[in-house]
């Protein structure tokens, strides 16, 4: 057989495969979580860790439910709370796979490390393009919020295309009239990460930061940063 | 397209049934080569090797080459040359992820050598990995992700994780950056044990879930081969599963310990007036050590902390400190010292050896303390050999203290809160006679000059007996008595718009007993209380013309909560139960005055009652503090000493933010009452206190200088405009006596500061100036003028060169005066004071060197028996200062810091007219260490 044959063949299984490939892994459930495959009409439960995402597929969350995911080919990971709604876009691109979460309502903490591909998040409102960072991006009844933990998050408003930067300790709230602006983050609105051990053990443990910003002559910045609990 | 010529399949099968009857003979020589360590895609590839045999028997050199994975070879003639064989693998089949090859070399004899050289050459070839060639760029590749394009990925867990024991695992893998893997060729090992038959594995992704983990230390080896049958990557990497118990005793450490030791070798003014010196030396020793170590687990933080010092001794209260507490969000328990803050007006402030409870759970709170005060300290004993008696003094009981706080609110916004804090001191602890019932007792009386030895005598502790004349002894207590004292309170907080206004207010009483030597009252005692004023025996408490039975007395507590003060016949009795809580006799400071009420003095009539009001408001950059305190003549609370008594009014401070905060402004006002409780303010003059202050600082930012003033007026007026004139006639004279009551003073206070930082040639240099002037007038008619005046003048540079060496020179001038020269109270005292010192650092810091030279020139002017005299003394300084900063040791995760600090300093004291002349030395050294 020729070899030109062979290397047809390959490609067309090849292609078959990449179209339904894997683009990420659920590697932490909580509570009551909801799937939907990409071929599927329907939500399915008792969804467990170790499950492969695939290409459009849906994940909802209830009441009580926390899910942790990784994108498999740079290890980004998504943390999806209570009361959510999403659908992930994976489309693999020279050995990458461009990410776009689309956020119907909820609230999602994005971790982006060593990014490969693009990570958008995309709400009915907004769209958070993500470049090596940390952010919270919370949707409730189309008005949103994306809250900057570290690293830089572009937002545009998708009705004004208004486009703004956060960065750390940043907070910006995106309407559905076309508003968009940014002010600093209070530490009450950081919702709280289910993986955080500070909220393990100690039950109600509310944990503030004060941070209080310095600047010299040379207008570099630098913050002095209070832990407190109460 | 292919360039060379190649034979395929075929070549193969003939190759492979030359190879293996060949490898039968003997061979002359071998192969010497060493492989290229890598190459480039799309570029070819130079082989050479090294015969070692005879070249003349060698008749065909083929390199055999195919892309790793493949099947079949693709072969090449190779170049013999004079001193080895050279040959090139083409770069049209130089591509990832490698190519594979060998050589053979076929002999005149019929042999053949091959390279590598074992058993199976054509199914073990040399594998040369190809990378993408440098400079081209690829999207999205970076040094880092090149890491991770031919890496497999760790998603779960993290290397290094810790995992409470119990809790599911997961543990996946991402193959995604790796090409064309094969899954029926990815093994996973868990501790060593195969178990790919147990696992997820896809082309992408690898899980497993391992079951029923044993506590410790787990590792994971993942690898990954591709279709090709090539390796492609391997990964290794461990966690751990942590117990409950490991769980809750994985903590953080961080502490210090620092010793120090100090000598002072001081000159102190003698006091003997039978030696000839008027200054003797006095060395003392001081021994120290301070410890703390907190151990932060995840549920609570414990903390243990330890002062000790060689003051410690038996015969005073104590000087060590040492605590253990423990933290959660729930509970703060300390065992040890503690200064606890139950309340302003019953325990703030006051240092408690005990425990003491805090259990918060935000709507309901509760704060119990107990412990000691003070410690007992027996004093000393004296005999009055004429009087026959023994007196103790310089005693102090023990005195105890229990504060209890229930409150509901969390205190953020809100807090509501009663307090009971009471403290007495233990009757029992100091004893009248302690040290003398043993053979001490005759010892002591022969101290007084008693005939101890002689057969004539006798001696207890209730009668001595000298020559047949009997004598009874007596003893007593001559100093304080013990005391009892009880505050009950109430307090609430409240703070609203995000604590923009907060509001504090707290009332209490105070019961307080200044003898409970005899005891508590009985209930017949308490019916002919003196302090009443009431003499019949009737069963009736009667206050002025109120007349309150006892059996209704025994009904009011005779309710829930109450009964506990009953005796077991129901009865109220100042010696039952009642006891336990406050002694109730002949030495309580009434709470409540009828006569004062009766005669519309309201405040007055409750003399224990304290009051306090408190209010801030942030708004519009303005922080206003507004203060109110009443606290009654006889309010008493052992367990707030700073409270003080008898006085109420106003404070009120205002800051003020401006220039975006460059500019503060700070007002202040204060009115306040002294001696707030007399009711005849001539005889017994009560005291306003008016004060105003206003300053501001002003710190425009880097480069420019700081500048701080401000002014302050205090003035004192008793109201009384009249002096006293008592006339009295002794035999036939008639004498007046004149007394001036009147006090009506001014203080009057400015300060100024300024200080700036610059660079010299980039020298660094701050100098600040500060002056301070306080003068305090006699306002009152007749007596106008300067009562007390201070000036305080300075000057200080301080430099840091461009080599680490930082100066600081310092003057400084101190005028003061007490009245006028027309008084014989008069004194006017000068201090000059010049002072320099420098530091320098070396070994990068680790050693930092520091000296120092202050000399102080004082000049007083007093009298003495009614002479004026002019005093000049000069004081002398000088110091020197080691530090050492030990290189940092670490243990694991923790970093130990230690340094030593040695001190010396000398002082010489010098004057012309009191003819004296010493010398003071001192020297200290501390190690600290920290982790």
């Amino acid at each position: 057989m020729h070899l030109f044959i062979k290397k047809l063949v390959l490609l067309s299984l090849v292609a078959f495969v990449f179209g339904q490939n894997n683009v990420a892994l659920i590697t932490k459930v909580r509570g009551e979580i909801f799937h939907k495959a990409h071929d599927s009409d329907e939500y399915a439960s008792a969804v467990k860790s170790g499950t492969q995402l695939k290409n459009k597929d849906w994940i909802k969350t209830g009441a009580d439910g926390y899910i942790a995911i990784f994108f498999l080919d740079d290890k980004s990971q998504l943390k999806i709370k209570q009361d959510t709604e999403i659908q992930i876009l994976g489309s693999e691109e020279r050995g990458k796979i461009n990410k776009t979460i689309s956020l119907d309502y909820g609230q999602v903490k994005a971790k982006v490390e060593k990014q490969k591909g693009e990570f958008k998040i995309v709400t009915p409102t907004s769209v958070a393009s993500v470049k090596g960072t940390e952010f919270w991006m919370i949707s409730e009844d189309g008005v949103d919020q994306i809250i900057g933990i570290q690293g830089v998050v572009e937002v545009e408003n998708r009705f004004s295309g208004g486009v703004v930067q956060v960065t750390t300790n940043q907070t910006a709230n995106s309407t559905p009239d076309g508003g968009l602006d940014t002010e600093e983050t209070e530490g009450a609105d950081i919702p709280d990460d289910p993986d955080d051990d500070t909220d393990d053990d100690a039950g109600n443990t509310n944990l503030h930061q004060l941070r209080i910003k310095l600047q010299n002559s040379s207008n570099e910045e630098r913050f002095i940063i209070i832990e407190y609990s109460e | 397209m292919l360039k060379f010529k190649h034979r395929m399949n075929l070549v193969v099968g003939i190759l492979l049934i030359a190879l293996t009857t060949g490898f039968g003979q003997t061979m002359s020589g071998e192969l010497i080569h060493l492989p290229p360590k890598s190459a480039v895609e799309g570029s070819s590839i130079e082989i050479s090797a090294i015969y070692t045999g005879n070249l003349n028997e060698v008749t065909e050199a083929k390199l055999m080459y195919r892309l790793a994975g493949q099947m079949g070879y693709l072969e090449i003639p190779m170049n013999i040359g004079d001193l080895k064989i050279v040959g090139s693998i083409p770069s049209e089949i130089v591509g990832s992820p490698g190519v594979e090859y060998l050589m053979i070399l076929l002999l005149s004899d019929g042999g053949m050598v091959a390279y590598p050289n074992n058993e199976d050459p054509l199914n073990n070839p040399v594998f040369l990995p190809v990378a993408k060639p440098t400079g081209e760029k690829s999207e999205m590749i970076s040094e880092t992700e090149r890491e991770y394009s031919q890496n497999i990925i760790i998603l779960t867990p993290e290397g290094g994780a810790v995992i409470p024991f119990g809790e599911e695992i997961l543990i996946a893998v991402s193959l995604f950056n790796l090409d064309n893997v094969d899954p029926n060729l990815v093994n996973v090992f868990f501790d060593n044990r195969d178990v790919s038959a147990y696992a997820t594995i896809g082309k992408d992704v690898v899980t497993y879930t391992p079951t029923q983990l044993n506590v410790g230390e787990h590792t994971v080896f993942i690898e990954a081969s591709n279709i090709y049958g090539v390796k492609l990557s391997t990964i290794s990497w461990k966690f751990r599963i942590q117990s409950a118990a490991q769980k809750m005793f994985d903590m953080k450490l961080i502490g210090y310990l620092n010793t120090a030791y100090r000598l002072d070798q001081i000159h102190i003014l003698n006091t003997d007036t039978t030696q000839n010196q008027k200054y003797t030396i006095n060395t003392n020793q001081l021994r120290r050590m301070d410890g703390s170590t907190e151990a932060d687990f995840k549920w609570a933080k414990v903390k243990g902390v330890i002062n000790i010092s060689n003051l410690e001794r038996d015969d005073n209260q104590p000087q060590n400190r040492y605590s253990l507490k423990i933290r959660n969000n729930y509970l703060r328990y300390t065992w040890g010292d503690e200064t606890p803050m139950l309340n302003r007006l019953g325990l703030w402030g006051k240092r408690v050896r005990g425990h003491s409870v805090d259990l918060r759970f935000k709507w309901v709170n509760l704060e119990y303390v107990t412990g000691e005060l003070t410690r007992p300290l027996t004093g000393l004993a004296s005999f009055d050999t004429t009087q026959f008696e023994w007196s103790r003094t310089g005693y102090t009981y023990s005195r105890k203290l229990t504060g209890v706080r229930p409150s509901f609110g969390s205190g953020r916004t809100f807090q509501f809160g009663t307090f009971y804090v009471h403290s007495r001191d233990d009757v029992e602890s100091v004893k009248l006679h302690p040290q003398w019932l043993k053979d001490g007792y005759l010892n002591r009386l022969g101290e007084y000059g008693l005939p101890i030895n002689d057969p004539a005598t006798s001696y207890s502790l209730e009668q001595i007996v000298l020559y047949g004349d009997t004598t009874d002894v007596f003893s007593r207590f001559s100093g304080a008595n013990p005391q009892d004292n009880l505050v009950l309170g109430t307090d609430m907080k409240l703070a609203l718009d995000n604590h923009r206004l907060s509001i504090t207010m707290s009332g209490a009483v105070s019961l307080f007993n200044s003898n409970i030597r005899s005891g508590p009252y009985s209930r017949a005692e308490l019916d002919t209380f003196s302090l009443f004023g009431d003499t019949l025996l009737n069963d009736t408490i009667s206050i002025g013309d109120i007349d309150f039975a006892f059996s209704q007395l025994d009904d009011m507590l005779d309710k829930p909560g109450l009964r506990f003060l009953l005796s077991s016949d129901n009865q109220f009795d100042p010696s039952g139960p009642m006891a336990d809580y406050f002694i109730l006799n002949q030495s309580i400071r009434m709470p409540y005055d009828y006569v004062k009420f009766g005669n519309g003095f309201i405040m007055q009539s409750f003399p224990s009652l304290g009051l306090q009001f408190n209010a801030k408001l942030n708004y519009f950059r303005n922080f206003i503090d507004i203060d109110w305190k009443h606290i009654g003549r006889e309010y008493t609370a052992f367990g707030s000493p700073l409270i003080g008594f008898d006085y109420a009014g106003w404070t009120i401070s205002d800051k003020v933010r401006l220039l975006r905060n460059m500019l503060f402004l700070n007002l202040g006002y204060e009115n306040i009452t002294k001696n707030v409780g007399s009711i005849n303010t001539f005889a017994d003059p009560q005291t306003l206190v008016n004060s105003y202050s206003l300053g501001f600082t002003f710190n425009p930012g880097t480069g420019l200088p700081t500048l701080s003033t401000s002014i302050k007026s205090y003035k004192r007026d008793n109201n009384i405009d009249t002096l006293n004139i008592d006339t009295t006639i002794v035999d036939g004279v008639v004498n007046l006596m004149i007394t001036d009551p009147r006090e009506l003073n001014q203080t009057l206070t400015s300060t100024l500061s300024l200080s700036y930082e610059f660079a010299l040639a980039s020298v660094k240099n701050m100098i600040s100036a500060n002056i301070m002037s306080s003068s305090r007038n006699d306002l009152r008619l007749g007596r106008e003028g300067e009562l007390q005046s201070a000036k305080l003048t300075g000057l200080n540079l301080r430099t840091e060169w461009k080599i680490p060496l930082i100066t600081n020179v310092a003057l400084r001038l101190n005028n003061s005066q007490l009245l006028n020269e027309s008084s014989l109270d008069y004194q006017k005292t000068s201090y000059t004071t010049f002072d320099v010192w420098a530091g320098y650092k070396m070994y990068k810091n680790k050693l930092q060197l520091r000296s120092g030279y202050r000399q102080l020139q004082l000049n007083k002017i007093k009298y003495v028996d009614a002479i004026l005299v002019d005093y000049d003394q000069s004081q002398n300084n000088i110091d020197f200062r080691v530090q050492y900063n030990f290189p940092n040791v670490t243990k694991g995760a923790t970093v130990l810091k230690n340094k030593l600090v040695a001190q010396f300093e000398a002082r010489n004291y010098k004057s012309k007219i009191e003819n004296y002349n010493y010398n003071d030395r001192m020297v200290h050294v501390r190690y600290e260490l920290s982790f």
